[in-house]
């Protein structure tokens, strides 16, 4: 018996607005972390104008970006909002970063100015903070082995978590979403949001095949063991950021 | 009082320097100037006094020092006396070292030629306001030190209006930079066509997503040279300005040919230093010249006699290798540096993540060390962040039993020059703050 080679469709959504970060890195890093398991994947990028699909994806990425940009991609997204919010009750992963993270939300809430509006994909909203918060962040995650995630943030504004959205760690050094709560991050279902960078999945290999993992379990609706692979590069650079001075 | 404050902080900068000439030899870019600014807090009011003619800063995110230098080299070149931060040491402390060194009380200079970094302009204009500011380019660079791309040009914005007199000359091809001053009498240079006659690839770094500085919405470009650097327009009438000094390159493998057309005439200039990004630091500077009067002949030789300074492309021999060290310190000029980078050689990258350098190394990732990746020899990777150049190269496509990491950055260029064969060549690409650390190897002796 032959067995069928697994796959993944994966939308990259607005590249040429929000790569701030790196955020290619991120893409980067579930491409190969698929193709050196011989698991297939195909990337879209998704622009301005394209009509998102539901049936089609199983993993979405959005980055970060200035203001503008942002602008911009919340304006999109009002109009692809049905389609991620089909894409997240089928069990769809998403992971949004900084600026991509903060539209997952309801809105984002600047000192002056109208509301940038978000998709409602997390409970969860954002408010323009007095003070930028930049340095390094060791976070720890309850879904994960290791536990701890490391990467940089960069971020002025404070995000508030409600309802059934959780966090998705709880930081040990640095600020996380409002500096208050300790809390870093968000998830709802499949639907994951972070302020870290740095990029953040090359430096968190277990997150991402966590990532992986569960995007491959959306699809075939069925549980997957991803096979092991030689991560020692990866772990001594995770390793070496953890606790790094803020 | 402030006056013999100022006396004797040139005196203690004199002292100082001796001392640290002494110890070893190094010139400590910014020590002197960090003393000198605490015995006399505006040291830098005092220096307007010391210059007969003009001060000229230069800013900007790439190509600050290869400009600021090529243009104190077209001055010296035409018999003026010019003080030049030249050693890349470009916030205050630097300004301050480079003129306290130089400063006697009863001689005049011609010239200050002052590269500066971005953010810190307009705390320079509060103590020497300038006669000239030549801005080369805004690019994305260490994001994480000044917030974001418009942060920077806002605060340049506000050095410019800080200083009413102050004479404009800006890169026309930027729409980041042609905004600036907006009201201001302005001298642009740009290129009007660039002709590519070498080999190498094109660049696929993210293109720079840019909206216009007037009305936000997203640029058009009738020709794109290099990252955001072009033909620009948009609908509500921002555009590329016409050029003072617009010119004509050919870029080839080890050099370009610059074509500039003036109201005084038309030049053409050979420059030896490799790339576009180089070849807009060649026109800055003879824009400079040209505006300033000098003749094109001496503006020519100057070019011919620059050297890359302080490693921006510093050729040495060291116990038979030939070693290139080139700084890289942004996706953008990372890319063009990865570009032509001599696949044959032994490469060895240095990261370090100290504040000058940006903290935040996520740029490693918009950079392209795709380049890299049919490279025959072993990659060594050495600084504060070896290991995550290590993981960027993994995924670059570089098999990891190729990759070595050595932390330390004299250990990793010891190993280089004791491991390899006599007549194997080195290419070394560090940040800033490696670049400077390597200033002081012992393995240079």
């Amino acid at each position: 018996m032959t067995e069928t080679r697994l796959k993944i469709s994966l939308a990259h959504l607005y590249p040429e607005l929000l790569n701030i970060y790196g955020d290619f890195g991120n893409v980067l890093t579930i491409k190969q972390r698929c193709e050196w398991r011989n698991i297939d994947i195909e990337i879209t990028n998704i622009n301005i104008g394209d009509k998102i699909d539901p049936e089609i994806f199983d993993f979405y990425f959005i980055g970060g970006g200035q203001d503008k940009q942002q602008i911009e991609v919340s304006r999109e997204l009002q109009l692809q909002k049905n389609a991620l919010h089909d894409a997240m009750n089928s069990g769809a992963v998403a992971l949004g970063i900084c600026g991509g993270y903060q539209l997952f939300g309801h809105y984002y809430q600047p000192h002056n100015g109208a509301r940038l509006l978000g998709i409602g994909l997390l409970d969860a909203y954002t408010v323009a903070g007095d003070k930028r918060f930049i340095g390094n962040v060791t976070a720890k995650t309850e879904f994960t082995v290791p536990k701890t995630l490391v990467g940089f943030e960069n971020h002025s504004g404070l995000t508030y978590l409600q309802g059934d959205t959780k966090p998705l760690a709880m930081v040990e050094t640095g600020a996380g979403n409002n500096s208050r709560d300790k809390t870093e991050g968000a998830r709802f279902k499949n639907i994951f949001g972070t302020y870290l960078h740095g990029p953040f999945l090359p430096k968190n290999p277990h997150f991402t095949d966590f990532l992986i993992k569960l995007a491959l379990e959306k699809r075939y609706r069925d549980n997957i063991e991803l096979q092991k692979l030689n991560d020692e590069l990866e772990l001594q650079a995770h390793i070496s950021l953890i606790n790094k001075l803020y | 009082m402030g006056k013999i404050k100022f006396y004797l902080s040139i005196l203690a900068a004199k002292v100082l320097s001796l001392l640290i000439i002494t110890i070893n030899r190094s010139s400590g870019t910014s020590f002197v100037g960090l003393v000198v600014l605490k015995i006399c807090p505006d040291f830098l009011s005092y220096c307007s006094k010391y210059v007969k003619k003009e001060i000229i800063t230069v800013t900007g995110t790439n190509g600050k020092t290869t400009t600021a230098g090529l243009i104190s080299s077209i001055l010296e070149g035409n018999g003026q006396k010019v003080i030049h931060n030249e050693k890349g040491a470009n916030m205050l402390t630097g300004v301050a070292n480079a003129l306290s060194l130089e400063i006697m009380p009863f001689k005049r200079f011609d010239y200050y030629v002052l590269e500066s970094d971005e953010a810190y302009l307009t705390n320079l204009y509060d103590f020497l306001p300038s006669d000239y500011l030549l801005i080369t380019n805004l690019f994305r660079d260490q994001l994480d030190r000044y917030g974001e791309l418009d942060t920077t040009a806002k605060k340049i914005q506000e050095a410019i209006d800080k200083n009413p007199k102050l004479k404009l000359i800006l890169n026309g091809d930027d729409p980041m930079v042609t905004n600036l001053g907006t009201d201001r009498d302005k001298i642009f240079f740009g290129f009007d066509k660039v002709e590519i006659i070498s080999n190498s690839i094109v660049s696929h770094a993210p293109i720079e997503n840019v909206n216009c500085p007037v009305c936000k919405e997203a640029l058009k470009y009738a020709e794109r040279f290099f990252a955001q650097q072009g033909h620009y327009y948009c609908d509500c009438g921002y555009r590329r300005p016409q050029c003072e000094y617009s010119g004509d390159v050919k870029i080839f493998d080890d050099y370009s040919i610059i074509k500039v057309y003036t109201l005084k005439g038309d030049f053409e200039f050979k420059f030896g230093l490799i790339g576009l990004y180089n070849a807009y630091n060649a026109l800055a500077a003879i824009s400079l010249g040209l505006e300033l009067g000098y003749d094109e002949n001496k503006i020519q030789a100057a070019l011919n006699s620059y050297q890359a300074i302080f490693g921006r492309a510093e050729k040495l021999t060291l116990r038979g290798h030939q070693v290139l060290i080139q700084l890289i310190k942004n996706p953008t000029g990372a890319s063009e540096v990865l570009k032509t980078v001599d696949l044959t050689s032994n490469i060895l990258i240095i990261i370090n993540d100290n504040y000058a350098d940006g903290r935040d190394v996520s740029w490693l990732w918009d950079a392209d060390f795709e380049f890299l990746k049919d490279i025959k020899n072993k990659i060594t990777v050495s600084g504060d962040r070896a290991k995550d150049m290590a993981v960027r190269l993994k995924y670059a496509g570089i098999e990891p039993s190729k990759i070595s990491i050595i932390p330390q950055i004299d250990d990793a260029i010891e190993y280089l020059l004791n491991s390899l064969d006599i007549n194997e060549k080195i290419t070394i690409l560090p940040t800033y703050t490696a670049l400077l650390k390597m200033q002081r190897g012992k393995w240079r002796e």
